[in-house]
This record gives structure tokens, C-alpha cells and sequence, in this order.
């Protein structure tokens, strides 16, 4: 009993609305007070020592680049670029709001950022020509998805951290995966607005002059996850001074190149990355605390023993993982289930040989789609509550979008190659 | 000349914003001077890394703690908005009192951490670790300040509401 007694109270603090932070430190905290022969001093020092880690330090990082790269006006040239590429199409600005997600992948690595920033300029300009604010709610959301799996993204770090594993390389394996969620949300945009008879944004196809116009200006985008990445295989930097290069750049690119930023946009810059930051940052900390139960305990082995018993397919075991993840994300943050869960989960799956790397994409794409699935999902609220829909309209608009996410989880859950590919092809 | 003034003033009423950005700032340029200066003088500035960790721990538990004022952190409020009004509103005060206990508890324990540190150097820049502990000191004092004020004027909001 006394050894469940933390886990107990967590569940139970969660399910009672306690601020999912606060939850694991009380539960933690619990542990702490009635184990014995543990100091107390620990409690509070691993908290802290994980703000001591220099691979954390990418969080943060990425998230400011982000913030620095839509307050640089970038956003509205890769928006351009998105529009002269897929624009003549039926449903054309559905088109771009995915293309532009995937671009905005590069940069910037929260998907609730990007459904922020898509929620404020392309809704408005999309209800204008006759689309359903639900159904563009919808495309937000669902294509926001993907800005976290294209590299760099900030779901990458923490599992990389967590189960330590090469970030670099789950930076490139969630490439391929983000880009096919981008074809399959096309797919399904596709088949809507034909059937709506959406419009196209530009009455006829752009030239290549004009896409190579559009290409050249965005070039500075479109480059950092190139940058990154390059970077990071030829040894260049480390994926955290990845990070820092990466919010040097995009406060040059902004400055000096587009000459958008000043420095009144500071403070606001720097406010809304510290933030976002903290509220994941903290949720880490006291995971770190509950963390010392858990392998005091040893709860990851026991948990895994027990699932084993049940099954050593790891098919069936990965099929079992992310319908568990599923149900989790429904009722769970994604980024708190990824911190809470993946050092139960990371063990276990490389105990029956399957590659950490690929079980990380897994877990990232599983728990970053859980931002849209119902009931609890922090990218349907945020869409919701900018554009001004309701939640149950935004759900029915959402399934078929949701439902095309998950055929790319199941497509990169048994078909490793999708994410193990490039990876091995370059690192 | 004014809105510098009201800059301040701004910056000042949001404390735990401003340092934990100011920290992140600290941040950015040592990681980023790291780098360089591994490229031009061929060491690496291992200050630099430790000037980033620190800087880092006051970035998160301050800005937690302007996340706290903000509301902004994440909670699972599927079960209770399922309960009848006066039960949810029951679990409510029930996390907030238990919130009530679990901070001071918390503070103390920082507190006694911060105290036991200070004559810890840390190893490359002799920083007393009562710079590290002091900013989990400085958070979890504003988030109880924060919660005991939000806890009265709720309460206070009640009592002004005749049953």
C-alpha cells in the first residue's frame, strides 16, 4: 500500500484539478515524507537540478526562436510562399494553412504557438471568403500538429532527455512523419472543399517566377532546420547551442534582414517565451521529484514485468502503448503525459528491442495529436476561444482531420523505416 | 521620458516576469558565447555553461511563478466539471487548502536548502548556491502570496454574497 501511496495521490490530486505541477510535487513530496532512510533535502534538490541540465536548455530555446521568428514578420512571407504554391486549388486557403503549418515546423517547436498565430491572420481571411470558421478552426488545429514533429520541436527534447536518446536524431526522424501528416490533412482538405465548393485564393497557378520570388524571401525561414540539423550532424554545435544559434539567427534575420524587430517588441518577446517555458519546465521539476519514487521503487521495472507478462509482441505492445497514449492525451495534456509517462514507457519498449528513436516519434506524434482530441486538448481550446466557435461544431469539423493524424501514427507506429529512414541515412 | 517611467513601473509590478526574462537572456548569450569562443580560442568556456545552468533555474521558478499569477498552468478539469456544483465546488476548496499547506511546507524546505548551500561554491564561478536555491525561495514565496490573496478575495467575495 505504502509503496502505490504516491502514485495514488497523484492520480487522485489530477483527477481533482490540481494544477497537474503541484500534483506530482505534493505526490512526490508524500514519497519524500514516508520512505525511509530518504533525506528530505533531496526533495527540493531534484527539482532544481534538472534546471541544471544543459539539454534541457534546447526547451526554452526553441520556444523564444519561435516567438522571435513571428514577431519578425516571417510568418507572413512563408505565407506568401504556401499561397503560390497551393493557392490556385480548390480550398486554397485550407491548402495553405497546412503548408504554412509544416513551413512554420521548422522554426518554431510548439504546436500551440502556431495555432495561435494561424487562429489571429488566416481564420479571419478564410471566414471572409466563405469558409466555415468551424472547419477553419479544424485545419488550425489539426495541420498545428505537425509544427512540433518537423525539427526542431520541443516534444523531441523532452523524450530525448527523459530516455536519453540522441535528439539530433529524433530531430530527423520526425521529419518524414511531420510531412506526411502534412499530405494527409491535404488529402482530407481536398475532399471537404470540393465537396463545399470552397474557393481558390488566387484565380490561377502562380509562376515558378513567383514561387521563386516567394522562395527567395523565405529563404531565411527555411533554412534554419537545415541549419539545425547540419549543424548538429557535422558536430557543428550540440542540439541546445543548436538552440541558442537558432534564437541568435531568427533576432538577425528580424533585425538586420526584414527589419521588423526593435527593441520595444522585447519584452513581450521575452514574456511570452518564459511563459510557455515555465509552464513545461515546472511540470519537468516536480516529475524529476516523483521521479525518485519511481525508480526507488522501481516502478518502471515492475510496470514493465507486468505488461510483458501480457505480451513480448512488440507489435501488440506498441499497439497496446498507443491506445493507452490515446485515452492519456484525451484527458491529459500531451507534453505532461509525455514528461510523466516516458520514463515508465522508454524502458520498457527498448527491453523488447524496439528502437527508442522510433518509439520516441511514436510518442511525440500519439501525445502531440492528443492537443485535438477530446475532451481535454489544449489546441482546440486555443483555437476555439480566438476564432470564436463552438467546441462541439469545431469537433464534428475536426474528425475527419483527426482521423486522417492518426492513420500516419498507425503508418509510423508499424512501418519503422517511415521514421528510422533518414536518420540512419545521415547520422 | 513617460512611458519609460510607466516601462519601469510595469516591470517592477511584474517582478517574477521580468527577472526570469532578464534570466533567459543571461541565458541565450552565454550558450551562444560559448559557442563562438570554443570556435576562436579553441577551449571551451565552461563558465559560460554554469553563468547558462544558473541563469536557467531562476528563468523557471520565476517564470512559474508569473505563470501562476497568470493562471497559465495546465490542470485536468475533466472529472470535476462532471461532478454537481456544489460537489466540484467542494473538490475546489479542498486542493486550494491542501495548496495552502503544501507551499509553506515547500518554502520552508527551500528555505532550509538555501541556508544549508550557502557555503557551496559552485565549481567554475564561486557563486554561492544560495543564488540557485534562493530563486526557488523567491518563486514558491510569490506563489503563496498569490494563492493566500486570490483564496481571500474569493472567500471575501462569499461572504459580500448573502445565501
Amino acid at each position: 500500500m505504502t509503496v502505490a501511496l504516491p502514485a495514488l495521490v497523484m492520480l487522485g490530486l489530477l483527477a481533482a484539478n490540481m494544477r497537474v505541477a503541484f500534483a506530482i510535487a505534493i505526490a512526490a513530496l508524500v514519497f519524500f515524507l514516508t520512505a525511509q532512510g530518504v533525506p528530505l533535502e533531496i526533495y527540493i534538490q531534484r527539482m532544481v537540478s534538472v534546471t541544471h541540465s544543459f539539454p534541457l536548455l534546447a526547451v526554452p530555446f526553441f520556444i523564444l526562436a519561435g516567438v522571435i521568428m513571428n514577431h519578425a514578420g516571417i510568418t507572413k512571407r512563408l505565407m506568401a510562399l504556401a499561397d503560390s504554391l497551393v493557392g490556385h486549388r480548390v480550398g486554397g486557403l485550407a491548402h495553405v494553412n497546412v503548408l504554412l503549418s509544416t513551413f512554420m515546423g521548422g522554426m518554431s517547436g510548439s504546436a500551440n504557438a502556431d495555432a495561435a498565430v494561424q487562429s489571429k491572420i488566416l481564420v479571419p481571411e478564410m471566414s471572409k471568403r466563405g469558409y466555415d470558421p468551424a472547419f477553419s478552426a479544424a485545419v488550425t488545429a489539426t495541420s498545428s500538429v505537425i509544427a512540433p514533429i518537423i525539427p526542431p520541436g520541443v516534444g523531441m527534447v523532452l523524450y530525448g532527455f527523459l530516455a536519453d536518446v540522441s535528439i539530433g536524431r529524433l530531430f530527423l526522424a520526425g521529419l518524414v512523419p511531420g510531412l506526411l501528416m502534412c499530405f494527409a490533412l491535404m488529402f482530407v482538405v481536398a475532399i471537404v472543399s470540393r465537396r463545399r465548393g470552397y474557393m481558390p485564393s488566387r484565380p490561377t497557378r502562380a509562376s515558378w517566377n513567383e514561387r521563386g520570388r516567394a522562395a527567395w524571401s523565405s529563404l531565411w525561414a527555411l533554412g534554419l532546420p537545415i541549419g539545425i540539423i547540419g549543424g548538429i550532424r557535422y558536430g557543428i554545435f550540440t542540439p541546445t547551442e543548436a538552440g541558442a544559434m537558432a534564437v541568435v539567427y531568427a533576432a538577425f534575420v528580424g533585425v538586420v534582414i526584414y527589419r521588423e524587430l526593435d527593441l520595444r517588441k522585447l519584452p513581450a518577446i521575452l514574456s511570452e517565451a518564459v511563459l510557455a517555458n515555465a509552464v513545461v519546465m515546472l511540470i519537468i521539476c516536480a516529475a524529476q521529484a516523483f521521479g525518485f519514487y519511481m525508480s526507488w521503487e522501481r516502478i518502471p521495472q515492475e510496470a514493465g514485468q507486468f505488461l510483458l507478462s501480457l505480451t513480448d509482441n512488440p507489435l501488440v505492445l506498441l499497439l497496446v502503448i498507443n491506445l493507452f497514449l490515446v485515452f492519456v492525451g484525451m484527458l491529459v495534456e500531451g507534453s505532461a503525459a509525455l514528461i510523466l509517462l516516458t520514463p515508465l514507457l522508454a524502458p520498457l519498449v527498448a527491453s523488447i528491442g524496439i528502437d527508442p528513436v522510433h518509439f520516441g516519434v511514436v510518442m511525440v506524434v500519439n501525445l502531440t495529436i492528443a492537443g485535438v482530441t477530446p475532451p481535454v486538448g489544449t489546441l482546440i481550446y486555443t483555437t476555439c476561444s480566438i476564432v470564436g466557435v463552438d467546441i462541439a461544431k469545431f469537433i464534428r469539423e475536426s474528425l475527419p482531420l483527426v482521423l486522417a493524424l492518426f492513420v500516419v501514427l498507425a503508418l509510423v507506429t508499424f512501418v519503422p523505416v517511415v521514421s528510422l529512414w533518414l536518420p540512419n541515412l545521415l547520422m | 521620458m513617460k512611458s519609460i517611467a510607466r516601462l519601469v513601473a510595469q516591470a517592477v509590478r511584474n517582478w517574477e516576469l521580468t527577472l526570469a526574462g532578464i534570466a533567459l537572456l543571461v541565458v541565450v548569450v552565454s550558450v551562444s558565447f560559448g559557442v563562438i569562443s570554443r570556435y576562436v580560442t579553441q577551449t571551451s568556456a565552461t563558465w559560460a555553461t554554469e553563468l547558462a545552468s544558473l541563469s536557467f533555474t531562476w528563468t523557471v521558478f520565476l517564470g512559474a511563478a508569473a505563470a501562476f499569477r497568470r493562471n497559465l498552468h495546465v490542470s485536468v478539469d475533466i472529472i470535476v466539471r462532471l461532478l454537481p456544483a456544489r460537489w466540484s465546488a467542494g473538490v475546489a476548496w479542498a486542493m486550494d487548502v491542501l495548496l495552502l499547506v503544501f507551499l509553506p511546507y515547500a518554502l520552508y524546505l527551500a528555505i532550509s536548502i538555501a541556508i544549508d548551500s550557502a557555503s557551496r561554491p559552485s565549481p567554475v564561478l564561486r557563486i554561492s548556491f544560495v543564488y540557485v536555491y534562493g530563486a526557488v525561495v523567491l518563486s514558491f514565496a510569490s506563489i503563496l502570496v498569490c494563492h493566500v490573496l486570490r483564496m481571500a478575495s474569493r472567500l471575501g467575495h462569499r461572504k459580500a454574497q448573502p445565501q
